[in-house]
């Protein structure tokens, strides 16, 4: 029995530890065992989905406005490098970085789609990969850089890409713009997206962007003596794809009755939840062509940052303060209206509601998310006890102006909100479609101007006067001046506002401006607060001295991160910053 | 809510206490042996308590053993062990927690002794007492068979089988803790974290490892005292580890953690596995010819497989030669009565590593990922798909490491005082290194066999062993050290300030701004506010933020600026393909990071019961630099920091300080002094030598004579100390010991000098 058991011990042991590695390569061969092998995927058209879906990360969002990360702007109190132009040379740059991790993904879509074996199935994504990527190139490569490196392809570690010099500015746009192209026939009208699949990019999301693309170059162009021939193709692209977004009719701006001249500040706070007094929802909202969704409930995907909480009072420019028409549809120092600075509030009055639905009126009771929640928003006692204390505009001892846009009022706590952050919406279109048409023609019609811009005008302005032909003859205008003004003010907050000064090559001239606030001299400010802050001659509050202000020919572009220049010698610096 | 109630509390001594913990550790075997059997049992168990003073924290290990060896015939013997293990570990689950936001002057509680909040932030205590916690119940089984045969005459084939299997049950609950307030108890907050927050996480952990290894061994001794041993044999190691866990959140009850007892919807429930394997196989043999021990010759082959590597590159060949000679063994040493050993030996030989490969890393993967976004109705998150961030690698193999050795062996004085010297040299000759490509790859480059490292060095030890009257006493000490050199990158390479691996460099290179003095006049900062535009250095503060009291660094390439890229005239000739100098900036080389002369010295004694030992260790010299938030004073507000740096700051009235100016959070509109200050230059970098008492252990063996009386065989006292003294020359009073890096960071677990008073006891 003894030897018995001792023989198969001996023989099973000698079998397990002799035999298993002569197994070779059998045993050696071991496959991932909870993730997904590229090898096995790819194989139907919901992979392809899967890879589009990833793309949506790369829209611009809450915090990253702008899409860059590149912020600057002379609408609010902006005292960071980018406004200030003393922005410096970086080492590395993770806008650049991601820029490119996002392009190789969507790149890698693309070549995997050349392989599949029903194209026909696959086309929408591969239109939305298209879309993306010439969204990465525009939104994060050359508003910042110019003219990059084009990645058309899935790089290896011996591309000769890697060692490219950068392609010129006119070839990065043709390459963005015939992304666009190729996207826009293959994407479905807003109309053909099933309910499951809504949020995704449509046909007029494509040429809504490739609209707001080639107004941007075809201005950036015109403004710096460009090739008339290229930029007015440009505009003319800029002027049909705005239209044709107009024509399908399948979106409309935002202004439910029951809103009122509120609608634009409950547009941008706008959740599922009840999120504004008539307890409207996300579903009322048609002006959105293209955002980035978010959900509170059950905290889904909730807002990055604390947006309301950094938005409500955050300091405004005088700038921005004068740029608001009066209710007579004239500039302030045009209006025939009463117009004064005597008091705190007293230059909130007879203006452009959306002067008093973005800013904050001294003195008048605000809520807020956190802390001070619209109880049932009827403006009962009960409601109006639970409001801020009266807003005092000087509390930061900044400029005085505050900002509410952005700013959730309903019960939630801070980072937790769930308003969607629009990429593209109508408003945009329509100022894109007025503006193409005057830069391309020189003049602009008044049915035209009845098309688009002053239907974002009359939104919540339902009895200020139109712009028109004749407005602007009449009042001693400029048109020109009234539909940027019109753009400056209705997309404040939307990032776009540095870009659009780079474009129309006024940013070294607005930006070394000096930042002011209310003024203080002889005014109600004078008398209420004690400590003065810095003033201009004029009594103005000095928010930024000029000597601070230093945007130079050189700023226009974003210096490339030296560690890529070292990495390849072939890609040159931006003038100024060699 | 405002509350301004602070105490001179120090938030170590209420966190750890007096510092104290008790443990309990009992051990018992039973074992027997006849002529063909051989019997252990042991059974062990061990209490460890905690010095953490706040929440539940303990591990207790019980585990049996039992060894068994029974000789068949003379041709056949099995060895078996098999031991059981089961450990039980409870961690507060915010142990995470204990430093960060743990400022100085917090009350311990409220006025009434209740949980107390700062802000809305319960106090780090309360957050280790009622956050939950995390226990980790491990069970663990190991079995090792061992047979060896007796094939013929001086012939054994030895196979071994073992078998390692661990099961572990994670439970972490996460509690939420709503009785919190100010200190004077005016205001309770709002829970946090909310009820909605809180969860319970359990997870499984199967984790099963075997090593079988099988050899035939011949050895013999040939007429003329020729001897001769030859083995043979092959290896296989695999793990599988398996894992899966899943959680609910927003518990029903603190009281009562249940997967089960949820009030959320589904959104609040998800689970997550993990499984991978890996193997290695090897073939092996080796030959050793000794004659008469005095010439010693060995030869070793070995043929290795890794699962890590692609197919085509799986295997790879190594060989190895070593010769000795005991000199001393010679008929002309005889007469040399006080050398009892004398032995030259050589060695030369490559081995395999695959050390840091990631186990797929050849197979291209996708990431799935179910928070994508919401597409469709406001309902539920998309999933997404792209390919894995890091390129695949399939040409990618083991690192062949060769590697020679030439040492002596001296013993002198009947052995009392022995010697050995070493003297190595390795070449890494297909290192895999990290590659650093341009960001239009838009991937990280796997590590890449494109490295040649040449590593040298030295060791070497003398020990001393005698004996005085009664009393018996050794002293001894080893030092060791080695340099290395990057000889090849194959990868482009970049220098900036921080630790690199460059080309040319040793590993773990520190590179740098250079120091140049301290703004102490209104005309030093305007000329050094002039280097402002176009510099990219760390925190390079705005030309009108430029105070007194503050570093300045040296413009090394004179081109009026501070740009963080390698200054090319103190980086040894980097040329471009061009034949350029490159990266000429204002960085440079100052020092490497891997410590030197490391060395260690143990002495001891016995006289009568008493017995005494002692180890000190440190090393002789070590650049560090501390990352700046651990180093520069109150770098980070809410992390508790030592106070080394009081006194030692810049003021008008001390210009010569050690320190910069210590500034608020935000001055002229800056942020960064501290990070500008402490950044990465000569003048930041310490010094990390240090020699530390590692253990002493003083001992007292009570008379068997007395013990006899109550049945005990042997009875010691002991008290030992760990780590009680140093000497060192860091200035932030960090434990030397630690890298660079803080280990575990701002969470990890303080440093602690041990004392130990114990008992063993044999029966």
């Amino acid at each position: 029995m003894k030897t018995l058991y001792s023989k198969y011990i001996t023989i099973l042991m000698m079998a397990i530890s002799i035999g298993i590695p002569f197994g070779c390569n059998d045993a050696l061969d071991l496959e991932p065992q909870d993730r997904v092998s590229d090898a096995t995927f790819w194989n139907d058209a919901t992979q392809f989905k899967l890879a589009a879906n990833n793309f949506y990360g790369y829209l611009r969002t809450f915090g990253n406005g702008n899409g860059d990360g590149h912020n600057g702007s002379d609408l609010g109190a902006d005292r960071g490098v980018f406004a200030r132009g003393t922005n410096t040379i970086v080492s590395n740059d993770e806008n650049y970085n991601n820029a490119y991790r996002w392009i190789r993904n969507i790149n890698y879509l693309l070549a995997k789609a050349v392989e599949f074996k029903d194209p026909e199935s696959i086309k929408v994504y591969v239109a939305e990969a298209k879309f993306f990527r010439a969204y990465v190139y525009f939104d994060k490569l050359l508003t910042s850089y110019g003219g990059v490196i084009l990645i058309r392809d899935v790089l290896s570690t011996v591309s000769p890409e890697l060692t490219a010099a950068r392609s010129t500015r006119d070839e990065t746009i043709d390459f963005i713009i015939q992304d666009l192209e190729e996207a826009i026939p293959d994407l479905p009208d807003e109309s053909a997206i099933a309910a499951a699949d809504k949020g995704r990019v449509s046909k007029q999301a494509a040429q809504a962007f490739l609209g707001r693309i080639c107004l941007y170059e075809g201005t950036w162009q015109k403004y710096r003596s460009g090739n008339s021939s290229r930029y007015n193709t440009m505009l003319d692209k800029a002027i049909s794809n705005s239209d044709a977004v107009i024509t399908a009719g399948l979106h409309a701006l935002f202004k439910p009755a029951a809103l009122g001249d509120s609608a634009l500040k409950y547009l941008f706070i706008l959740e599922n939840q009840k999120s504004n007094p008539a307890g409207i929802t996300k579903s009322a909202n048609t002006e959105y062509i293209l955002s980035v969704r978010y959900e509170s409930n059950n905290l889904l995907k909730v807002i990055p940052g604390q947006i309301s909480f950094g938005a409500l009072g955050a300091d405004m420019s005088r700038k921005m303060a004068d740029m608001y028409l009066c209710s007579d549809g004239l500039p302030i120092d045009k209006t025939s209206v009463a117009f004064s600075r005597a008091t705190l509030k007293s230059e909130y009055q007879n203006r452009d509601n959306r002067m008093r639905y973005y800013m904050m009126i001294p003195g008048y009771p605000y809520w807020q998310n956190a802390t001070n929640w619209h109880i049932n928003w009827d403006w009962s006692a009960a409601d109006l006890a639970n409001a801020r204390p009266a807003h005092n505009p000087w509390s930061n001892d900044i400029t005085g102006y505050n900002n509410q846009q952005w700013a959730a009022e309903r019960q939630v706590p801070n980072s937790q909100e769930g308003y969607d952050y629009p990429v593209i919406r109508l408003a945009e279109v329509y100022l894109n479609y007025a503006e193409a048409l005057y830069e391309r023609n020189g003049v602009i019609s008044d049915a035209d101007l009845d098309k688009s811009l002053n239907k974002v005008r009359n939104r919540v302005n339902a009895s200020m006067p139109k712009l028109s032909n004749a407005f602007v003859a009449d009042n001693g205008l400029d048109m020109r001046e009234e539909i940027r003004r019109e753009r400056a003010i209705e997309l404040q907050g939307e990032g776009f506002r540095m870009d659009d000064l780079k474009r129309w090559y006024i940013a070294h001239i607005e930006l070394v401006k000096p930042l002011l606030g209310v003024r203080w001299k002889g005014t109600e400010f004078e008398t209420k607060y004690t400590n003065a802050p810095t003033l201009t001659e004029d009594g103005d509050v000095l928010a930024d001295p000029v000597s601070e202000r230093k945007f130079s020919e050189k700023n226009y572009l974003i210096p490339i991160p030296t560690n890529q220049i070292q990495l390849n010698t072939n890609l040159k610096q931006n003038p100024g910053w060699e | 809510m405002k509350d301004y109630t602070f105490f001179d509390t120090n938030p170590i001594d209420m966190l750890w206490g007096n510092g104290r913990a008790i443990s309990n550790q009992h051990d018992l075997s039973l074992s027997a042996r006849n002529d063909n059997l051989g019997y252990r049992l042991s059974f062990g168990y061990l209490n460890d308590g905690s010095m953490l003073k706040w929440g539940e924290n303990y591990s207790k290990r019980y585990n049996t053993r039992l060894a068994v060896d029974y000789t068949f015939s003379p041709r056949l013997k099995i060895e078996t062990n098999i031991s059981l293990e089961k450990n039980d570990v409870v961690v507060p689950t915010r142990q995470d927690q204990i430093n960060y936001g743990s400022q100085p002057g917090f009350p311990v509680a409220t006025v009434n002794g209740k949980p107390y909040a700062w802000g809305t932030q319960p106090a780090r205590n309360w957050l280790l007492e009622l956050g939950g916690e995390n226990k980790t119940f491990n069970n663990r089984i190991f079995l090792n068979t061992k047979v060896e045969l007796n094939l013929a005459k001086d012939l054994n084939l030895i196979s071994q089988v073992g078998y390692n299997w661990a099961v572990t049950d994670v439970q972490t609950q996460y509690k939420y803790i709503s009785e919190i307030y100010n200190y004077t108890e005016t205001y309770q907050y709002q829970a946090n974290p909310a009820q909605s927050q809180s969860y319970y996480d359990r997870g499984m952990i199967k984790d099963a490892y075997v090593n079988t290894n099988a050899y035939l061994e011949y050895k013999k001794t040939l007429v003329n005292n020729h001897s001769v041993a030859v083995v043979a044999g092959t290896n296989y190691e695999r793990e599988d580890y398996n894992y899966f866990s899943t959680r609910t959140t927003y518990l029903a009850s603190n009281d009562v953690p249940a997967l089960g007892l949820g009030l959320g919807d589904n959104t609040t429930r998800s689970n997550g596995e993990v499984r991978y394997q890996w193997a290695i196989a090897s073939f092996f043999g080796r030959l050793n010819y000794a004659y008469k021990e005095k010439y010693l010759f060995e030869a070793n082959a070995r043929y290795d497989g890794s699962s890590k590597f692609d197919p085509d590159n799986r295997w790879k060949f190594y060989s190895g030669v070593s010769a000795g000679w005991r000199i001393s063994q010679e008929n002309f040493m005889q007469n040399v009565s006080f050398i009892d050993e004398l032995k030259i030996r050589g060695s030369r030989g490559s081995v395999g590593n695959q050390a840091g490969i990631g186990l797929y890393d050849y197979i291209q993967l996708i990431d799935l990922n179910n928070t994508g976004p919401i597409l469709g109705g406001y309902t539920s998150r998309t999933v997404t798909a792209s390919p894995s961030s890091t390129l695949v690698s399939v040409n990618r193999t083991w690192e062949k490491i060769e590697s020679s050795n030439i040492g002596i062996d001296i013993g002198v004085f009947n052995n009392r005082l022995t010697a050995t010297f070493d003297y190595f040299w390795k070449k890494n000759k297909n290192m895999l290194l990290p590659q650093t490509n341009p960001a239009v790859l838009g991937a990280t480059a796997p590590t890449a066999n494109i490295g040649v490292l040449k590593v040298w060095g030295w060791e070497m030890s003398l020990g001393w062993r005698d004996r005085i009257g009664n009393i018996a006493y050794h002293l001894g000490g080893s030092l060791t050290d080695n340099s290395n050199k990057l000889v090849n990158y194959g990868g482009a390479n970049v220098v900036t300030a921080g630790l690199q691996t460059i080309e040319g460099y040793p590993l773990n290179s520190y590179f740098g701004v250079k120091y140049n003095g301290r703004i102490q006049t209104d005309q030093q900062a305007t000329d050094y506010a002039a280097l402002v535009p176009g510099s990219s250095i760390q925190s390079m503060p705005g030309a009108t933020q430029m105070i007194k009291g503050i570093n300045m660094y040296q413009d090394i390439n004179g081109d009026g600026r501070l740009t963080n890229a390698g200054a090319n005239q103190y980086l040894l000739g980097k040329k471009d393909a061009n034949g350029n100098p490159i990266a000429d900036g204002d960085i440079v080389y100052l020092g490497r990071s891997d410590p030197r002369y490391v060395f260690a010295i143990n002495m001891g004694f016995e006289w009568k019961n008493f017995d005494f030992s002692a180890v000190f260790q440190g090393v002789g010299q070590r650049n560090i630099y501390r990352r700046s938030d651990w180093s520069t004073p109150f770098g980070t507000i809410w992390q508790g920091h030592a106070d080394w740096w009081v006194g030692k700051t810049w003021t008008p009235e001390n210009p010569n300080a050690e320190l910069p100016i210590l500034t608020t959070a935000t001055n002229k509109g800056f942020g960064g002094y501290g990070s500008y200050n402490y950044q990465i230059s000569d003048w930041s970098m310490q010094n990390g030598a240090y020699v530390r008492l590692k253990n002493i252990v003083l001992g007292y063996t009570i008379s068997q004579d007395l013990t006899k009386k109550i049945r005990v065989d042997k009875l010691r006292v002991y008290v030992a100390a760990n780590d009680i003294w140093e000497w060192s020359k860091i200035k932030d009073a960090w434990d030397p010991e630690q890298t660079p890096f803080i280990v575990g960071g701002a969470q990890r677990y303080p440093f602690y000098r041990l004392l130990t008073f114990g008992v063993n006891a044999t029966f």
